[in-house]
């Protein structure tokens, strides 16, 4: 098994037996090869383009650059936090792992295989094993479905369940690993609040017993104090089950609390990607130093005494990309050479990746 | 300075079959001139209600306001007629919406959507109001713009329909701008354009905000005095300071320790408040509204509301077990 992670102060409801049901859980699955056991995904040179139509025929006129040469890895059992602002393309990463769209070119190997090249069946398992939780816990549950029906649905679909005993057993199960009361199984989604449907969405996810799972926004609907709670619980599951999360999400503090590693996405591209404390200590790229200086700090002392940096503008249509660094439009530094050359993602040291020509490192590198 | 609005005992309620909801139950605040007041609460606090009631702006019904005072500049407006609050709508108080999208009108420019007050307030000649709206599209950095006056709303971007709005709010130099949750809507970076921008506007001119928000970190960043909300109710009011570094109610302590913290480790962790914000239809008013969620409540709190206090000079916290949480608020980093 992989190593484990830090624990945190979030006292969750888990009791004694729910404890046992996930050993029991993690029994059932599949042993995991040696070499594979690190690197559960890898992302490479991923590109995903939408296009843009015109006219009766529908002719192709322009092509949105969602996601543009986008290239990481995550290791099993850790998070991966994404980090970007409306239209910076951090939500398309999610969707194309969990194979929502059919991906413009570039390369995802999960477990080493090339996701591409899967068959049908092979797909059908790996849609077992990827789950997506998504932001709006309003829109994502069906008003007609009862909680037990929700949570069932996959699980009927991939025929893990057999009989009614068995079926409930799991609701009982989920209801409890996420923290809510065994007897809202009959219940409607109406009859809940945010927070509670986010965990019922949570709820649905893990009940395919999943290796990975894409959380997209997941806390972003709720109050600050439900926004902990939930933070708590996904922490709490992926310590208890050993499960690799992607957790996409605008707010820098909450992504990178969570996360092992941090990818600062900016229409596109990714732009930084680093351990999620080197992020905040020596934030290399002018774009991570402004969304960090434009995030403040609940602490007036703290907050008053550091520098800001307001960025200028706003975010470029991916229609149009700017020539040569994406952020050149904005960035405070930016020369001639920023506007013509695009620059590389590389590795500054320590598996610090940076894309910025202004970075002492890349620059020389840049060059050929 | 010299007190610019003063709310006293304000209380609006919502009736819904049957049942009473106490969106504002006795609410009391001063805003001075000047002063960038800060509401914070979570959803179904009563916050919005709170300001939204200053305009008199409660839909009947299910709104009403049941009692209390809203002395602005010594008159008060509950009791004014319509026709005299309409004349200190968007002239000496002005107000900037949370979702400018939907604020907006879609079928009108941008210039003759900021023209309105001007016309009807100022008493301005179409021309005249047409270069004051450029006019004021440029204080708030909108580019071209006498190009961009001429466009409708859906040609601007979210955080440049915002600026529009405050531009709007900002046209006839209010004494009073309320903000419900203006930046909640934009992006992180926009967000610290838009802010920076209301705060030099509203330093510029003199006049006094009251935002109202749920992101704790803008108001430490503005906000001269701070109200916490909750179940309609303020639970502790102070500076930045007080609130921030020397919180007093359990509420207070358990949000701040909700949020996490870019400038500190990891390791630190989260707190969480344990439950669900309360059903407002079905909270005791003789009670303290926090107590069910509450680590610290003894039986005194679900049988009587504690009273608003003074700890200190400025800071005031409603709670019966304030002095219990010394250890937790010392231990806040």
């Amino acid at each position: 098994m992989a190593e484990k992670i830090k624990s945190t102060s979030v006292e969750l409801p888990i009791g004694g037996e729910t404890k046992e049901i996930i050993d029991e859980r993690i029994k059932k699955q599949a042993p995991v090869p040696k070499e594979l056991e690190k690197q559960i995904l890898k992302v490479d040179h991923l590109k995903m383009y939408f296009p843009v139509t015109k006219g009766l025929l529908a002719r192709q006129v322009a092509a949105v650059k969602a996601v543009d040469d986008v290239s990481f890895s995550i290791k099993r059992g850790e998070t991966l936090g994404i980090v970007g602002e409306s239209g910076s393309g951090k939500s398309t990463v999610g969707n194309c792992i969990v194979r929502n769209y059919n991906i413009t070119d570039g390369q995802i190997f999960y477990n080493n295989q090339d996701l591409s090249k899967l068959g049908k069946g092979e797909m059908r398992k790996l849609r077992k094993e990827v789950q997506m939780i998504t932001q709006d816990p309003y829109a994502s549950l069906d008003p007609r479905m009862t909680i037990s029906d929700i949570i069932l649905e996959g699980p009927r679909i991939h025929k893990t369940v057999r009989g009614k005993g068995e079926e409930r057993e799991l609701v009982g199960q989920m209801l409890e690993l996420v923290g809510l009361n065994r007897s809202f199984k009959d219940r409607h989604p109406h009859e809940f609040s945010g927070g509670q449907r986010q965990r019922i969405s949570i709820a649905r996810g893990l009940a395919l017993n999943p290796a990975f799972i894409v959380c997209d926004e997941v806390v972003s609907a709720l109050d600050v104090s439900i926004q902990a709670q939930i933070v708590g619980l996904l922490m709490h599951i992926q310590e208890e089950l050993d499960i690799t999360y992607i957790f996409i999400g605008h707010d820098l503090s909450v992504v990178r609390h969570i996360s092992h590693n941090v990818a600062v996405m900016y229409l596109g591209k990714i732009m930084e990607l680093t351990s999620s404390d080197e992020l905040y200590k020596t934030p290399l790229h002018p774009y991570t130093q402004a969304l960090i200086s434009a995030a403040p700090i609940p602490n007036p002392t703290v907050d008053r005494g550091r520098e800001r940096i307001l960025l200028k503008g706003e975010i470029p249509s991916p229609i149009n990309p700017p020539q040569g660094c994406n952020f050149c439009t904005r960035c405070k530094y930016a020369d001639e050479q920023c506007m013509q050359e695009e620059p590389e993602f590389l590795d500054v040291g320590g598996g610090h990746f940076v894309a910025c020509h202004k970075v002492p490192g890349t620059n020389m590198k840049g060059g050929h | 300075m010299d007190e610019l609005l003063e709310v006293r005992h304000l209380k609006t309620y919502f009736y819904n079959n049957g049942a009473e909801l106490r969106a504002a139950d006795d609410l009391s605040y001063t805003v001075k001139k000047g002063e960038c007041v800060a509401i914070i609460g979570e959803s179904g606090s009563g916050k919005s209600v709170s300001a939204l009631s200053i305009l008199r702006l409660i839909p009947f019904p299910p709104g009403l306001i049941m009692g209390g005072e809203i002395l602005f500049q010594g008159k008060d407006l509950l009791k004014l007629s319509d026709k005299e609050i309409q004349g200190i709508r968007g002239s000496k108080i002005g107000m900037i919406f949370q979702e400018p999208g939907t604020a907006l009108n879609p079928v009108m420019t941008i210039g003759a959507q900021i023209m309105e007050p001007l016309i009807i307030h100022k008493n301005l000649g179409k021309k005249e109001a047409w270069a004051e709206a450029v006019e004021l599209l440029r204080r708030v950095d909108i580019p071209n713009p006498e190009e961009r006056a001429r466009q409708y709303p859906h040609q601007f971007s979210g955080g440049m329909q915002q600026r529009a709005m405050i531009a709007m709010a900002m046209s006839c130099n209010p004494e009073l701008l309320i903000a419900d949750e203006p930046t909640t809507a934009l992006d992180v970076t926009v967000q610290a354009q838009v802010l920076e921008q209301l705060n030099r506007l509203r330093a510029e001119s003199d006049t006094a905000l009251i935002i109202i928000t749920h992101n704790l970190g803008i108001v430490a960043r503005y906000a001269d005095s701070v109200k916490i909300m909750y179940g309609g109710k303020i639970v502790e009011s102070g500076s930045p300071v007080d609130i921030f570094e020397n919180p007093h109610h359990p509420y207070t302590l358990g949000l701040i320790r909700a949020v996490p913290r870019l400038d500190l480790s990891k390791d630190y962790g989260l707190h969480t408040i344990e439950g669900e914000p309360p059903d407002m239809s079905k909270i005791s008013p003789d009670s303290c509204a926090f107590a069910k969620r509450c680590t610290y409540a003894i039986e005194r709190c679900q049988n009587e509301r504690p009273p608003l206090e003074e700890t200190r000079p400025g800071h005031f916290c409603a709670c019966f077990q304030k002095n219990e949480t010394k250890a937790e608020r010392e231990a806040l980093v």
